[in-house]
């Protein structure tokens, strides 16, 4: 419960982070997908359902707290898909199984995005625009992605530790 | 996809209540940011957020700036600034050169005496006190001729002439003496020297004739070279001694010759020494 109630926070904190820090810095640290590598830590790491649960609010809430980059579709169709390599493609709690399934999820997000916009020619959604270097943005976005995700689990793995010896103790005690 | 993954994910009250339970945090957050006790705390957030951002930002702009791209900046500015600066210098010299030429153009234009235009080359070093002006015998100076400047105010006397220069002595200069009258009831006359500094004396003024402050004093024409009514200066200072048979004056010039580049040249007598 309480850590559901973290996420929850984690989930908030991140959108404000994504919204108004990250996009306010200058290309290329812009492109920076922070509440992404989160999410993707959550579902593989946390739980699988909060982590689905995660992109599929993530259609709205980026949009409701300032600007989204990417169509709602694609972080609802990312959900179950990321889902499903969670528990069946990449179950090692590894960091490169972590690594794997970020970039995986990224690229298969990206081209969700991208070829319906190039489809349709951008006029469903006029609020984004494709950008006129979308490769050089993705390899940008996918190399901060591979950083971030791995300073996360570095993290997480602190986190996990920490909050174990606190509550084992705690028990013990 | 496979139902049993479906099912899996459906099938557990642990994980439905852990959904459940992110879903309403997150609802709780959007609900309430909608209401007005709750805003500023939520605004007040962003706004912090978003400016550290922002601090980054120029952090980042600053340091990720490729030094080639800076060099090339400051470059470019420090050649725009030097040639706003010349831009600014010469355009000044430029209409200090017109409001020269004008000046002496209008007073040209008012003699019936020949006039030659001349341009200052140099403030010579070993004498002083004196300039070099650029025309010469060849343009039909001769010595003894009066100097001046805007509006008839005498600076000096040619005291050697070139062919193709001149040596104008300025009035300041220790050697030079002219003949000069104060403009006043009296219309004194007497002899003005130089010092040496800024001011002039005039010497040799009868006691009991009255000469105050800020009388003009302009040449008075006994030097047949130099033509009459050019200005010197105004009286700025008078010194009586009882026990000395004339007056002593200073004269202060009403112009710093430091400021001219131009000077005309005038000849009361060449018509008279050319034409007959």
């Amino acid at each position: 419960m309480i850590r559901d109630i973290l996420i929850g926070i984690l989930f908030i904190l991140s959108v404000l982070l994504q919204v108004s820090f990250v996009q306010t810095l200058g290309y290329p640290l812009e492109l920076f997908p922070l509440h992404f590598v989160l999410g993707i830590l959550v579902l593989h790491r946390a739980n699988v359902e909060l982590g689905i649960l995660w992109f599929v609010f993530s259609a709205f809430a980026l949009s409701l707290t300032g600007f989204n980059t990417h169509v709602w579709w694609a972080y609802i169709l990312i959900a179950p898909i990321g889902g499903f390599f969670a528990l069946k493609l990449f179950v090692s709690r590894s960091v490169y199984a972590l690594e794997g399934f970020g970039l995986l999820m990224f690229t298969i997000f990206t081209f969700l995005h991208i070829v319906p916009m190039k489809i349709l020619n951008a006029s469903f959604h006029t609020t984004f625009i494709i950008s006129t270097t979308p490769f050089k943005d993705y390899l940008l976005s996918s190399i901060f992605l591979v950083i971030g995700l791995y300073i996360a689990f570095i993290f997480a793995k602190f986190l996990e530790r920490l909050v174990h010896e606190i509550f084992l103790v705690k028990r013990i005690s | 996809m496979p139902n049993s993954f479906i099912k899996n994910v459906l099938s557990s009250k642990g994980r439905l209540r852990a959904a459940l339970t992110f879903f309403l945090v997150i609802i709780f957050f959007l609900i309430f940011n909608q209401f007005s006790f709750f805003k500023p705390v939520s605004l007040g957030l962003r706004q912090t957020i978003f400016r550290t951002g922002d601090i980054f930002e120029n952090i980042t702009n600053r340091l990720f700036t490729s030094s080639d791209s800076l060099t090339k900046r400051t470059e470019d500015a420090e050649a725009f600034a030097r040639t706003q600066s010349l831009d600014i210098s010469r355009i000044s010299q430029l209409e200090k050169d017109v409001a020269e030429l004008e000046s002496l153009l209008s007073y040209s234009k008012t003699q019936t005496i020949q006039t030659y235009p001349a341009s200052i080359l140099a403030r010579s070093i070993t004498k002083e006190h004196s300039l070099i002006i650029d025309k010469g015998s060849d343009d039909g100076l001769r010595k003894g001729l009066a100097v001046v400047v805007e509006d008839g105010h005498l600076i000096g006397v040619l005291s050697n002439v070139n062919r193709y220069t001149s040596e104008v002595t300025l009035v300041s200069n220790t050697s030079s003496k002219i003949p000069v009258s104060v403009l006043n009831d009296n219309k004194t006359e007497g002899l003005v020297e130089g010092r040496g500094g800024f001011l002039l004396e005039m010497g040799f003024i009868p006691k009991d004739v009255l000469i105050s402050a800020q009388d003009l004093v302009v040449t008075s024409g006994l030097s047949g070279a130099i033509p009459p009514g050019l200005i010197i200066g105004v009286v700025s200072e008078v010194i009586r001694v009882d026990t000395d048979l004339f007056v002593q004056a200073f004269v202060r010039p009403l112009i710093d010759v430091s400021d001219y580049s131009r000077v005309l040249i005038l000849d009361p007598l060449a018509n008279t020494q050319y034409d007959s």
